[in-house]
């Protein structure tokens, strides 16, 4: 079985790695002899052979899951017999090699749609689509999926990771990787450009493939987070992590790609922006694959992947892609059109797209070009400040490298270390409030043939609601300036752009940009207010006895362990007004012994409550355990309890013995105790505990601490608690405005995905135009006749 | 043209900078406890527990440990809240915190456990807040 895998691996590569030398020949003979040409059908063959072997490589390792068959590695790792049928289909994508086998099964299929629209650029957009497929494949040639037990199959799996046994987390890696795997499009477009020298098709076609990228990848990225608050329990959507972070920098260069070809598209300018922007999302998502699964982050980051031996492959595939970009857009930098008419010497099909776009760009106006330069370089810097934080233990661990090669330089860290969140929060509140103006401009910009007094009249709407959000918001306690500044920056922006879809709401499938930037607006807005202004209370729930939190009285029930389900906490909530409810945080051990928890999350219009354990509930008491500073007091069953200093005891021999002076006072009386310990030279300890004089209480040494001046004590007695009691640690969040978080997130997926349906449309209506328009020229004419050919079969 | 150039070198030069101060801040240092002392700041001090001497005061909701050092330096750590899941069989414990005298006030604990976890989060993360 394990033969016929690693052939079945073997084959996929060799399939794989066929159709691009093809592609080559066929892009070089193009205009050599057209027999090189008929390669493209080769060519074609071999990747559908290789998505097809891809597809029941998948298939395969989905049915030894759904067998339970325990002799391969990767079913004993991540299902059980016990998991439902959901799970054990989402096991699939729990570890590495699964996600690889899912990522180059997407990019297949996302190859064979693209080579089916590709036209005259098939040949080299085929080649490096084909070729993020080999390397893939060759992750998974050293880290098969189908690797087999050593020894004897064990009779059961080790389960899947029961946070992961959630249906949001179900579905996240699959769009995700939908996302990782669209964005080698732009990729293969940009590289196809820069291959042939032709600069004037590529940022259309490459439209829809970019919106679907910034869709998928936006949604993969918010099913993560929502799944982060609802399961992981971090107590907001976005923790910032490293994982999260290295798919948040490819969104954030998509988006400005997005940008990039809009002006492309209009203007015909910016094409080495677009070009780089397109070529550096894909090697950043290699590089965020590296950061997260190479183990170089596994001290920095709660759920990054141990190293798996790849390392070394993911460099190297990381340098490839990086060297071959680099130089070959370095070899076509002169050649990339910069003037605003790039389009004239190439074919009728793209001065048909002139023709088009002089209404839109005349519309567009210069001012918004230039809305878009500053938007696109603050995505920039932030995607980069954000890389860096990432890339903090790399960039940390080679300074504190040099530093111990040049010692002098003491500036230097002395080792790799993070950095807080305290950093992201701080370089990406400035980036965002120019953001959201520059979002509250777009629409302004685009009324710029109104006079300035039309301007502001339109404007004035969404000029009050800002100012009313700001005032409201400083009102309810948003003080911070920038914070304040954001919030009614974002305000200003959704009013603005959501007056632009309110006034025609009949085109709304048409304004998928005026959407997306109306759900920024309220996603900034929530964002801010639930992660800023939220509040968390911990508190120590003794069993059975009610504690304050705000209006409810919070009393810890008992853990409830239902035969269908994680164990949790019962905890009652009761109102003033004799209305209450039950929050059950689960806390349970996986499969090795450690604990899980999984907050309780109660969801208001404007506000969730979220109760989150802080670990399993603890037994306390039975005598008790005291530890003391010097000098410190602490209460025990009404005495007060005061550690004034040690008492050096006899020291005859070998013998070490101290003692502890206490001071216990109850009411007006107080008596000092002495408690001593003695350790002789075989650190055999004796104890010589002391007691109050009416026998109530009883001090004994458990151990001291003479650096830092500290002593524990056991007390034992009357009313120091005799029997257990269970006591349940909780934390109790406020998550203010924490639905527009969710809202403003759909509405960016929507405009998304509106943007993916119109670029995608206007796409076929320009290629049928260029169709109908088309002239047989000497060089397009050899392979438009390809293309012909390939709609009569 | 020009204007705007300088305008984008400005902003450059501008956010590079804020970067890096936020960077130099925010980097929270492994650190031992004598260098913890001596800090205002937030640091972190990893070190190994002395689970012997773990005491959790139920009525104030504080869990009282020893932690000693890479340097040797043994400090007490009180922590708010119970105690986390896998504080038993953690062999290193993360303290995120700042000293206060003799005492180092734990805000956050990060727990290693020797079982090394594959992939996925992990409760280690106990009692962390944003």
């Amino acid at each position: 079985m394990a033969f016929l895998a690693t052939l079945v691996s073997a084959g996929l590569y060799l399939y794989a790695s066929w159709p691009p030398r093809s592609a080559v020949l066929a892009r070089k003979s193009g205009s050599e002899s057209g027999k090189r040409a008929e390669l493209v059908y080769p060519a074609r063959f071999a990747f559908i052979v290789s998505a097809l072997m891809l597809l029941a490589a998948s298939a395969q390792l989905m049915l030894l899951l759904l067998k339970h068959d325990f002799s391969y590695s990767y079913v004993v790792s991540y299902s059980s017999r016990d998991l439902p049928l959901v799970y054990l289909i989402s096991s699939f994508w729990a570890g590495q090699e699964g996600t690889f086998l899912l990522w180059a099964v997407l990019v297949a299929i996302i190859g064979i749609w693209v080579f089916k629209t590709a036209g005259d650029f098939e040949p080299p957009v085929m080649f490096f689509t084909a070729l993020t497929n080999i390397a893939l494949i060759s992750l998974m040639l050293v880290r098969s999926p189908f690797a087999l037990v050593p020894g004897e199959p064990p009779l059961d799996g080790q389960g899947l990771n029961p946070l992961l046994q959630d249906p949001w987390m179900a579905v996240h890696p699959p769009v995700l990787f939908l996302g990782f795997a669209a964005v080698t499009v732009p990729f293969a477009y940009a590289m196809a450009a820069l291959w042939r020298n032709d600069y004037s098709v590529w940022a259309r076609r490459v439209s829809p493939w970019a919106a679907l990228s910034f869709a998928a990848l936006g949604a993969g990225i918010s099913l993560g987070g929502y799944w982060a608050y609802t399961v992981l329990g971090w107590g907001g959507f976005w923790g910032w992590d490293p994982v999260e972070n290295s798919s948040l920098v490819p969104w954030l260069t998509i988006t400005a790609a997005l940008h990039a070809l809009f002006v492309v598209r209009t203007k015909g300018t910016w094409q080495k922006t677009a070009l780089a922007l397109c070529i550096v999302t894909f090697v950043l998502v290699f590089y965020s694959t590296f950061l997260t699964r190479s183990g170089v982050l596994s001290n920095f980051s709660v759920h990054s992947f141990t190293d798996m031996g790849i390392n070394t492959h993911l460099i190297a595939w990381l340098a490839f892609f990086t060297v071959i970009s680099t130089v070959g857009f370095l070899i076509r930098l002169k050649h990339i059109p910069t003037s605003r008419r790039p389009l004239a010497n190439s074919g009728g099909h793209s001065q048909q797209a002139v023709g088009r776009e002089s209404a839109e760009s005349r519309r567009a106006g210069v001012t918004l070009e230039s809305a878009m330069y500053w938007g696109v370089l603050a995505l920039i810097l932030l995607a980069v400040l954000v890389l860096a934080g990432t890339s903090a233990p790399l960039i940390t661990g080679g300074l504190a490298a040099v530093r111990r090669w040049v010692p002098w330089l003491a500036v230097l860290p002395e080792s790799a270390s993070n950095v807080g969140t305290a950093y992201y929060a701080r370089v990406s509140t400035p980036l965002a409030v120019l953001m959201v103006l520059l979002i509250a401009a777009v629409p302004i910009l685009a009324w710029k043939p109104l006079g300035s007094k039309q301007v502001f009249r339109r404007l004035r709407v969404p000029l009050a609601v800002a100012a009313a959000v700001g005032i409201v918001a400083a009102l309810w306690g948003v003080r911070h300036p920038a914070l304040l500044a954001l919030v009614a920056f974002a305000a200003l922006a959704l009013t603005a752009n959501a007056a632009v879809v309110l006034r025609a709401p009949r085109k709304a499938h048409r304004l998928g940009s005026y959407i997306t930037h109306v759900g920024v607006g309220i996603l900034l807005i929530g964002a801010v207010i639930s992660t800023m202004y939220g509040s968390t209370t911990r508190l120590v729930l003794p069993l059975g006895k009610a504690k304050r939190f705000g209006e409810y009285s919070v009393t810890y029930m008992g853990m409830e362990n239902p035969p269908s389900g994680k164990p949790r906490m019962k905890i009652v909530f009761a109102e003033r007004n004799g209305r209450s409810f039950e929050a059950t945080p689960l806390v349970y051990p996986n499969s090795r012994g450690e604990y899980m928890t999984e907050p309780y999350v109660r969801k208001y219009i404007l506000h969730d409550l979220y109760v989150s354990a802080t670990g399993p509930p603890q037994s306390s008491g039975g005598g008790r355990r005291l530890v003391l500073g010097r000098g410190e007091t602490q209460e025990v069953a009404g005495y007060r309890v005061r550690f004034e200093r040690f008492v050096a005891g006899s020291m005859t021999g070998d013998l070490i013995q101290v003692g502890v002076r206490l001071l216990v006072s109850r009411g007006g009386h107080s008596e000092v105790l002495t408690p001593m310990l003695s350790v002789d030279k075989d650190s055999r300890r004796t104890v010589t505990p002391a007691s109050t004089k009416d026998g109530a209480l009883q001090f004994s040494i458990l151990g001291i601490s003479a650096t830092d001046a500290a002593v524990m004590l056991a007390v034992s007695g009357k009313g120091v608690g005799g029997e257990a009691v269970e006591v349940a640690g909780v934390d109790l969040s406020t998550k203010p405005l924490i639905n527009f978080v969710w809202l403003g997130t759909v509405l960016i997926l929507i405009g998304g995905l509106l943007s993916v349906y119109r670029r995608g449309k206007e796409l076929r209506s320009l290629e049928l135009t260029a169709a109908a328009l088309a002239k047989p020229s000497s060089e397009g004419g050899r392979v438009r006749s390809v293309s012909v050919r390939r709609g009569a079969v | 043209m020009k204007a705007k150039i300088i305008a984008t070198a400005a902003a450059l030069v501008g956010f590079v900078a804020l970067g890096a101060t936020a960077f130099k801040q925010s980097l929270t240092p492994y650190v031992s406890f004598k260098e913890a002392q001596r800090s205002r700041g937030v640091v972190q001090v990893s070190g190994e527990v002395d689970k012997s001497r773990t005491t959790f005061d139920s009525e104030r909701g504080i869990l009282t440990f020893y932690v000693k050092d890479h340097e040797g330096t043994v400090m007490r750590v009180e922590y708010r809240g119970t105690k986390p899941g896998n504080f038993e069989q953690a062999s290193k414990v993360v303290c995120i915190g700042r000293c206060d005298g003799a005492v180092f006030r734990a805000e956050k604990l990060l727990l290693k456990c020797p079982s090394k976890y594959q992939k996925a989060p992990q409760n280690g993360l106990e009692g962390e807040q944003p």
